[in-house]
């Protein structure tokens, strides 16, 4: 069964609002990383949706490098522009600055094709956690 | 090379903040039990975790510091030894 996700209350992200994901593996935006996560999250939660941070005024990049994505080498960086413009939408869910990515019809492989081929730069995170095994 | 114990997307977070892999991908699911610590995320990107619950096939941790997972006590399974 799945859960309800928790829909933050709260305006859009800005147009040039940079948006953030971890990298999974060695290949970059890999589009089989990306439907994984997204049909994991339809079986948590009912909808396809990749998982992303948002940075702003309260969580900078360099936070969000030290935080949520401490444990990342690489992550992409998007622009909310980039995104909207692939005719992707941006879903406030969980906590601050979590987001989804969804597509609307909430199809999975458009979903996939559009965020793997929207706007992007692989950036080193200068933060990286790598603590010992 | 890491020895990942329940794969995992560092990148998703559940409505309490903590990330969430299924059960089901995990290396030794009967081990996976509140309170365990184990290794999880990708090769290339992991974080040793404790287990917060499990419910309905899906597995809700937090990541926590070496430090603490060793404090915690083992690992859900023991590093593979050489012959």
């Amino acid at each position: 069964m799945v859960k309800t996700r928790a829909l933050r209350d709260e305006p859009p992200p800005g147009p040039d609002q940079l948006v953030f994901r971890g990298i999974l593996g060695d290949t970059g935006l890999d589009p089989a990383d990306l439907r994984q996560a997204a049909v994991l999250n339809h079986e948590l939660y009912g909808f396809y949706g990749v998982s992303v941070w948002v940075a702003n005024i309260a969580f900078p990049r360099e936070l969000l490098e030290s935080t949520k994505l401490v444990k990342f080498e690489r992550y992409a960086e998007f622009t909310v522009t980039g995104l909207t413009g692939c005719g992707l939408q941006l879903r406030a869910t969980g906590q601050r600055p979590h987001y989804d990515v969804v597509y609307e019809g909430n199809d999975l492989e458009s979903l996939v094709a559009r965020l793997a081929a929207a706007p992007h730069r692989i950036a080193d995170n200068p933060s990286v956690d790598r603590e010992e095994h | 090379m890491i020895y990942i114990d329940l794969p995992a997307d560092l990148n998703l977070e559940d409505d309490e903040g903590r990330n969430i892999a299924r059960l089901a991908d995990a290396v030794s699911p009967d081990a996976v039990i509140p309170g365990a610590v184990l290794v999880a995320g990708t090769s290339r990107a992991w974080s040793w975790a404790v287990v917060n619950s499990v419910d309905g096939g899906f597995v809700y941790f937090r990541q926590i510091s070496a430090r603490d997972a060793a404090r915690r006590g083992p690992l859900v399974k023991p590093l593979p030894q050489s012959a």
